[in-house]
């Protein structure tokens, strides 16, 4: 069916983690008959096996929808799904570019949260209508007025009635639909423009090449056509134009407004970028659209392969990830325990962790990862400045005037019977107190300027550990500032092992130093000898341990039955030992790595 | 080349807190039946030139006299003078009578359970002999002329500390027995000591038990010739050497494993299924890969190691070259050590067998 603008609605949906995004959206599919209610999986946007496995959205997605609205006539809808997670505004950013309009969802039993409202009003400042709707009234917990207040009051977005819902039930999810005729801009744009048509997402396939999600700002796109990337002027030649609903179905012309993909051909996986601008050769624009705010990573770890034959390989699948994930950043690197590797640079550390996943799973590989590190900024005495993203390469001590960390600017949002354990916790963490602001009589938000590095290391399980999972949080770097750090490292057997070496505020040095050691030895298994485990700063140990020397390790009793259960069990020993490198004659698994992150809850 | 036929009688008059082989406890009606069972199981296999015949448990010396007198008879067909017979004992169960019939069918070798001597250490594994009886079940067996007698000897056991197992040891030197195996206590689930929560010892504790008992066997004129058993010259246990020089054996009853014509099977061990004509649970058919690994595995348990030409005229490979990535670094740590004839685990090292398997096999 033929559209015109004004009956095209391309939006998006922001919500928490929970608040009930991806149960909306399938009630909207299956609402206007885009899924039948057989084919509905749960979460159908959520394609990943492991959005799936999680509850969260990860990758952004795009589905069309058609609805006939009760003004008898018929919409087309695009739906662009956003991930909830800090981590992941980058992507919302993206998915926003691509929109005139929003969904608000906030979980009536929850109300506004943190996150959510950074996401509010980075659609505000991209011109976006935001509509707000409260979830999950039908459970007895909802506090609807509760949160009518903070919507109106606290965001100052107005509130209709009528958005009342329950995404699981179905209750009043048909006055959405509504809505989002009513409130959400139709497309601006002319089809007689020159082309311009954003990049918002892209895939590799290896029959098509690389597939990219467009929205058409301006003009229309035909199977055939000759486009221009105008990041990099390259040309290629249109082979497949499709819209998804959400399952692929080929169209012949995409026009002003339309959200659909693209494929030519195209085999250079880097030559496609979201935020690209592609116009064609016939009707080619002057200039292309604005793209949108680039996130720079904010962890660094390396990344190893376990097996050093998959290092081609693990090349290969960063690429492929880096693809429609501009925020993942990798190079090569050496290290002398793990061998050759990346180092690569995450949003934050679920996004490290579903990149590790996607990588094991969907590439095969088994990982080594390094901890986390933020990136430091070194000052030499002669005057020049190192960005450090890899702890181990800190120049020598006495070359180092200063080293500066990145602070972030941390807005909590509490019930006030917290805020005590908050405060406490902020303190533990090096945390800056700035501000504290009442929403209402019952909640505050605190605003502390802490540093990233301590956030890194576990200060979200912390955070919902002391306040039963009430508080929430947002963050954004605020600047590097002069702190007094050491590199703590770690000899295995006398030898510094360079992975895992760690970067520290030099008053925690001593206790982490400590901690840390203790549990490498109950990490790291029994070797043929005993091997010393030493944390040092600057050549000084100040901590010891030691891995007690292989005592024991047979079936004693090996008779008739036993035969095919020990084969069995070796095997199973084996798959434990998967996860392991040899540094020297040590064998380390996996979990060493990231000792550093869990220290503190020993101290 | 020996072959080996194994009969599971999982029948006991008493359950022992650590023991998770196939057992029940004793039941008159059931044994009947389980030796008609039985009887089927075994006629479905064509068995022949059998080397060693093994009857274990359970507690074959639970059987009545009568019945054990219908187990004769199922194995008739297979005796033969030269045959090495088995059959396993406890103290408390075994009659003059049933010794006498036992040596009138061929019964050559017995191997009996002591697990400990200590009263203490055997009431809390639910165990029921005294000292005494010992002495008295072993001058019965040589009167009718079974000389060959092993011992079971398990450490680790609760309250059997290490002043305790040097004097079990002590008793045992002293019964002159020609065998000795000793195992260390594992803590298996479907076992009193699992629901009890019993710890197993710990690493150090099971290597400093072990060496002494190496240490102190070998002094007195036993060799050890497998990780856990020990010998009197010749004495070794040929049933057992059977499984670990990866040759051929029937194994009949419930829960018994068998290995032949190059599958590994391991039979059911639910009563009502064996009783009901269903044997094997599950079967594994072995490529030459799995014939290999079994061959490692197994042999390298033996003080003696992998026997080099045999191998290679087996598998038609040359063992040392194939293997050689992964045998130079053992060697050089001293875990392994071989010559033209075998290759052998150093005597240092076989208690950290699995290690060095693990890293020959995988």
């Amino acid at each position: 069916m033929e559209y015109d603008l004004k009956h095209i609605r391309n939006f998006s949906i922001i919500a928490h983690i929970d608040h009930g995004k991806s149960t909306l959206a399938d009630r909207l599919l299956e609402l206007t008959g885009t899924v039948s209610k057989r084919e509905m999986k749960e979460q159908l946007l959520d394609s990943m096996d492991l959005e799936r496995e999680r509850g969260i959205t990860i990758k952004l997605n795009a589905v069309s929808l058609n609805y006939h609205a009760k003004n008898n006539e018929d919409y087309l809808f695009n739906l662009i799904d956003t991930p909830g997670h800090v981590d992941f505004t980058y992507e919302v950013s993206r998915s926003l570019a691509a929109c005139e309009g929003a969904l608000l969802v906030v979980d009536a039993t929850q109300g506004v949260e943190a996150q959510t409202l950074a996401n509010v009003y980075l659609a505000i400042e991209n011109d976006l209508e935001v509509i707000p709707i409260i979830n999950k009234v039908d459970l007895p917990s909802a506090d609807v007025e509760r949160t009518k207040h903070e919507i109106e009051d606290n965001i100052g977005l107005p509130f209709d009635e009528r958005l009342q819902v329950s995404a699981k039930t179905g209750y009043q999810v048909e006055n959405v639909l509504e809505a989002i005729v009513e409130y959400v801009p139709c497309p601006k744009g002319k089809k007689e423009n020159p082309l311009q048509a954003l990049i918002f997402d892209s895939f590799y396939d290896s029959y098509r090449g690389v597939v990219a999600q467009i929205v058409i700002k301006e003009g229309f796109l035909e199977v055939g056509d000759t486009i221009v990337f105008m990041a990099n002027g390259e040309e290629y030649l249109v082979t497949e134009l499709g819209i998804r609903t959400p399952k692929d179905v080929k169209v012949d012309r995409l026009e002003v407004g339309e959200v659909g993909y693209v494929a030519a051909q195209i085999k250079e996986i880097d030559k496609v970028r979201p935020g690209d601008t592609i116009t064609c050769v016939k009707r080619k624009a002057s200039t292309p659209l604005a793209g949108y705010r680039k996130m720079n990573p904010m962890v660094y770890c390396g990344l190893y392969p376990c097996d050093s034959n998959k290092y081609q390989d693990l090349k290969e699948a960063l690429m492929k990830l880096s693809l429609n994930d501009a925020s993942l950043h990798f190079e090569p690197e050496t290290s002398s325990a793990l061998g050759f590797g990346f180092r690569c640079g995450f949003l934050g550390l679920l996004h490290m962790d579903v990149i590790e996943e996607r990588l094991e799973r969907e590439y095969g590989i088994d990982l080594i990862l390094t901890a986390p590190s933020v990136i430091y900024h070194v000052y030499l005495n002669d005057g020049s400045m190192i960005n450090l993203d890899n702890p181990s390469k800190l120049p020598d001590l006495s070359l180092i005037k200063e080293i500066q960390e990145p602070f972030v600017e941390a807005k909590i949002m509490t019930p006030k019977d917290y805020i005590g354990p908050i405060m406490k916790l902020a303190q533990e963490k090096r945390g800056l107190y700035i501000d504290m602001e009442y929403l209402d009589s019952t909640r505050v938000v605190l605003t502390y300027q802490l540093p990233l590095s301590e956030i890194i290391y576990n200060f979200f399980d912390k955070l919902k550990s002391y306040t039963k999972g009430y508080a929430s949080f947002d963050y954004r770097l605020s600047e590097y500032k002069t702190s007094r750090l050491v590199k703590l490292d770690i000899m295995l057997n006398g030898n510094v092992i360079d992975a895992l070496s760690s970067i520290v505020y030099r008053d925690f040095a001593y206790q982490r130093g400590r901690v840390l050691v203790e549990k490498l030895k109950n990490i790291i298994p029994r070797q043929q000898f005993e091997v010393p485990v030493q944390a040092a700063i600057s050549n000084k140990v100040i901590a010891r341990s030691d891995i007690k020397a292989m005592r024991k390790d047979v079936l004693a009793k090996c008779y008739g039955g036993d035969i095919s259960r020990k084969k069995k069990l070796l095997e199973k020993q084996k798959e434990g030992k998967k996860r392991m490198k040899s540094i020297g004659t040590v064998e380390v698994p996996q979990e060493a790595f990231m000792a550093i992150l869990s220290v503190e809850d020993e101290e | 080349m020996s072959r080996g036929l194994y009969i599971h009688i999982p029948f006991c008059s008493s359950l022992c807190a650590y023991c998770d082989y196939a057992k029940i406890l004793y039941e008159p009606n059931y044994v009947e039946r389980y030796l008609e069972a039985l009887k089927r199981e075994l006629e479905s296999y064509r068995v022949k030139d059998i080397t060693s015949l093994y009857i274990g448990g359970g507690t074959p010396s639970a059987l009545s006299l009568n019945q054990l007198k219908k187990l004769f008879e199922i194995v008739e067909p297979y005796l033969y003078h030269g045959l090495s017979f088995t059959i396993e004992c406890n103290i408390e169960n075994l009659t003059e009578e049933k010794i006498s019939l036992m040596a009138r069918h061929h019964v050559n070798r017995v191997s009996l359970g002591i697990q400990s001597f200590s009263k203490e250490v055997l009431v809390l594994s639910n165990r029921h002999h005294h000292e005494e009886d010992v002495i008295k079940i072993i001058n019965l067996l040589r009167k009718y002329g079974i000389y060959d007698i092993n011992g079971d000897l398990i450490y680790g056991l609760p309250k059997q500390n290490f002043e305790v197992l040097k004097e079990d040891l002590k008793k045992m030197i002293s019964l002159d027995l020609t065998h000795i195996s000793t195992y260390l206590l594992g803590v298996h689930p479907h076992t009193r000591f699992y629901l009890e929560k019993v710890e197993e010892p710990s690493d150090e504790e099971a290597r400093r038990y072990y060496d002494y008992i190496v240490s102190y066997l070998e002094k007195n004129g036993y060799r050890r010739y497998e990780v856990s058993n020990f010998a009197r010259n010749s004495y070794q246990s040929k049933h057992n050497l059977i499984y670990w020089h990866n040759e051929e054996y029937y194994g009949i009853g419930l829960g018994a494993s068998g290995y032949i014509g190059k599958i590994r099977y391991t039979n059911t061990r639910s009563l009502n299924d064996y009783l009901n004509g269903k044997y094997i649970l599950e079967s594994e058919a072995l490529n030459i890969d799995d014939e290999i690994f079994y061959e490692i595995m197994l042999t390298l348990r033996l003080e003696e190691g992998l026997n080099l030409k045999k191998f290679n005229e087996k598998y038609h490979i040359d063992f040392i070259s194939k293997y050689q990535e992964k045998i130079k670094p053992l060697q050089k740590e001293g875990l392994i050590e071989y010559d033209n004839s075998n290759l052998r685990v150093s005597r240092n090292h076989l208690f950290i067998l699995d290690y060095i398997l693990r890293r020959i096999l995988f």
